[in-house]
């Protein structure tokens, strides 16, 4: 059967212009003073690909922010896609909810309003004649229409609004989460009247957060995660995937946004990377050119000092996996943790480094937050190392880092860290030519301190000699103590 | 060639027709926000549509007093020659500010539902137009009783110029509506620009009042030549020269193909501008 809709690799790039204004002046300024406002690329939605056919019934679900509007948007051709194909059946009828009550006027009556929304849709004045009493009837307003819609409360205004809506009767209908205002009973009747819809032979696209909804009406579900189709397939499947991911969700975040990142270009993961481009991906260059040789390094040590496959394992600062996808086929079932304060990074690692290692993330455990909380994790962990890490925080970070560790290792537990060995006074020039700061990232440490630290957390440290370490840091030891 | 049958949005542009061909199916909201603003504007208030009258009786009554009290100015007929000028003249004004923001004034229209954006603008247009026509209804009556002037056939041009003058105020509006989109400054533009060009209209004066060398510069101002169409037509009861028609009818083309133009460049992109 021919798709009404076929996204082909469509994807949508907004540009969000820091420091820039639509005011004149400002941006004439701009180019006189050669000042470059920071434009940074945000991709709301990677290379989607789906068909939708006629009479099917289609819920997008997907945490906030996966682009689920976005794509609604796109196919209602309120914006633009950035590249790919976005394929639309020629005349398709479309009816578009996406915010519900769009110029509606206070000081108008409920009649006014209607005659005004409907239009708004594109009805002519003759249809909304026809179809006002039904209308009316339907929002169950009849004593209302005649005064002014500010005395309304707000469920009214939404059974009114919904009341218009649904009388479109288009052959595409697409829903943007509108039930999120009304009471229970409204909610009951706007299902039902979606599902007469279909019955009628229409197509749903569907975007909710409540997965009874989703449940009652849709045959088929589409998971989006940060702009990328995660899944596609039978309800259930999907609404099962979709609250694993959400439950466990790779990630217990806290609600700090995406983080920035100026330098280099995300990788738009789904593509297939060649060696170089890889090498230039962005999660690998805000590491360095050390990436690959760094988990190396460190995964050898590990090795070396004996971790066994059901060891607990915690990847602090596990960034892109550099380590992490060394550890992950050698460890069993859940034994890597890994924390990481950054969620793009972490997040580009699994998608890319993971996925080109052919390794299930679900092997392991992925913590997102800035306060080292490990509260998801019942187990002491037997192994700790941070690669890098130190690197990035400042001393107060690496303070707050060992305290929330150091209580959880076993009892012979081990921390490994690798730190930028330097004074705290003065910023030093390595053999590679970086510079490291006692005050800005890259962050050196005084080792004496670093010790000094541990102590008053009851446990020590020691400088380990091992092999030279690809950006020049030294190898630190700590443990609990004598206990 | 049949044509295909799939739309593809990545490429989709609008065409004229198509664009034109929208804005008819879509002709109930163009009524429909006229109709709201009309309301919007009397209801609640006192004296309703008196207001709309109140304004040019004050504008009428200042200038007056100004010029022929103050400086001694202004011939027998000069508040028929102001009104007449003044009507022509807010239509011009009022709509090209309400166009401007029209776009940016009602994003929660525009980001959530499909219309042609042009309706916005229009409506503003045609919203003033309706304020025209309301006005004039009520006061050339009355000067032309109190100026004895006996109409004649030629009041029969009255819509045409002014025919031309909507295609003239329509085609700035959508120019300066999707302009404003893009740089909010061009409502500000807007507004300077209106107060220095109603000073270069024979508005409170005219033509013969200007030295020779200026004269055929504020001749031909956009507005000008409405303005002296109008005032031939009502006050002189003579069909205005041929230059005017031709002025007239010039800044209307240009102004519409401009217009049109801007307007279909910048549509596809308004979602992300507003």
């Amino acid at each position: 059967m021919t798709p009404l809709v076929d996204a082909r690799r469509v994807s949508k790039k907004f540009l969000l212009r820091h420091g820039s204004s639509a005011e004149l002046k400002v941006r004439v300024m701009d180019r006189l003073r050669r000042r470059r406002t920071w434009v940074e690329e945000f991709w709301a939605l990677r290379q989607i690909s789906l068909c939708i056919g006629p009479g099917e019934a289609l819920g997008l679900v997907g945490r906030n922010g996966s682009g689920k509007s976005t794509l609604l948007k796109l196919i209602a051709g309120l914006h633009r896609p950035t590249s790919g194909e976005l394929l639309v059946r020629r005349g398709l009828k479309i009816g578009a909810m996406i915010e519900l009550g769009v110029g509606f006027h206070g000081e108008l009556s409920g009649r006014e309003n209607v005659f005004l929304n409907a239009s708004l849709y594109g009805l002519s004045r003759e249809a909304v004649t026809g179809k006002y009493p039904a209308i009316v009837a339907y929002a169950e307003l009849s004593h209302f229409m005649d005064v002014p819609l500010k005395a309304y409360s707000s469920g009214m205004q939404m059974r009114l609004a919904f009341a218009v809506a649904a009388t479109l009767d288009p052959e595409v209908l697409l829903i943007d989460e509108v039930f999120a205002v009304g009471d229970q009973d409204f909610q009951i009747k706007c299902i039902a009247t979606l599902k007469q819809f279909q019955a009628r032979g229409g197509t749903l696209l569907f975007v909710s957060h409540a997965p009874s909804a989703v449940r009652a009406l849709c045959d088929r579900v589409c998971v989006l995660d940060r702009g990328e189709l995660t899944f596609d397939g039978a309800t259930g499947d999907g609404l099962e995937y979709y609250e694993r991911q959400v439950a466990r969700a790779l990630v217990t975040s806290e609600s700090e946004g995406t983080g920035s990142h100026k330098a280099g270009q995300r990788a738009e993961p789904g593509t297939a990377l060649s060696d170089d481009e890889l090498s230039h991906a962005w999660h690998r260059v805000r590491h360095g050119p050390a990436w690959a040789a760094c988990g190396v390094w460190m995964a050898d040590l590990l090795r070396r000092e004996g971790v066994q496959p059901d060891h607990f394992v915690l990847d602090l600062g596990c960034g892109s996996l550099g380590t992490g996808r060394l550890l992950l086929p050698y460890l069993s079932q859940s034994r890597y943790w890994g924390w990481e304060p950054d969620r793009d990074l972490l997040f580009d690692g699994i998608a890319i480094e993971l996925a080109r290692a052919g390794i299930d993330p679900v092997r392991g455990h992925f913590i997102v937050n800035r306060t080292f909380d490990f509260s998801d994790c019942e187990h002491p962990f037997t192994w700790v190392f941070a690669s890098s890490l130190f690197s990035r925080l400042p001393l107060h970070g690496v303070a707050r880092c060992l305290a929330s560790v150091l209580p959880r290792l076993t009892p012979g537990g081990r921390f490994y860290a690798t730190v930028f060995d330097g004074p705290v006074t003065e910023d030093v020039r390595r053999a590679d030519g970086t510079v490291t700061k006692a005050d800005g990232e890259p962050y050196h440490h005084d080792l004496g301190i670093l010790d000094g630290l541990a102590r008053s957390l009851g446990g020590q440290m020691t400088r380990v000699e091992a092999p030279p370490h690809p950006r020049g840091e030294s190898l630190v030891l700590f443990t609990r103590g004598a206990d | 060639m049949a044509a295909p049958a799939f739309i593809d949005r990545t490429t989709e542009r609008p065409t004229l027709l198509g664009t034109w061909r929208a804005v008819f199916t879509y002709r109930a909201l163009l009524r429909n926000l006229v109709a709201r603003d009309l309301k919007l504007k009397y209801r609640g208030s006192a004296l309703g549509f008196l207001w709309s009258l109140i304004n040019p009786l004050v504008m009428l009554a200042v200038y007056t007093v100004a010029f022929t009290v103050f400086l001694g100015r202004g011939g027998p007929q000069f508040v028929f020659l102001l009104l007449v000028g003044l009507l022509g003249w807010t239509f011009f004004a009022a709509s090209i500010a309400g166009a401007s923001g029209s776009l940016v004034d009602n994003t929660s229209l525009t980001k959530s539902l499909h219309f042609p954006r042009a309706i916005l603008p229009l409506a503003s247009v045609l919203f003033n137009l309706s304020q025209l026509v309301l006005t004039a209804l009520v006061f050339v009556p009355v000067l032309m009783v109190y100026h004895q002037v006996t109409p004649t056939w030629v009041m029969g041009l009255f819509p045409v110029l002014l025919a031309l003058q909507l295609v003239f105020v329509a085609g700035v509006a959508l120019t300066l509506a999707a302009l404003t989109a893009m740089f909010r400054d061009i409502r500000h533009l807007v507004e300077v620009g209106i107060g220095v060009l109603f000073w270069m209209t024979p508005i409170i004066y005219t033509l013969g009042d200007l030295p020779e060398r200026v004269r055929w510069a504020i001749a031909y101002t956009p507005v000008s030549p409405f303005i002296r169409g109008y005032q031939a037509i009502v006050i002189h009861q003579t069909v205005p020269a041929l230059e005017i028609w031709l002025a007239s009818a010039g800044f209307a083309v240009v102004a519409v193909a401009v217009g049109v133009r801007v307007f279909s460049r910048l549509e596809p992109r308004l979602g992300e501008m507003l």
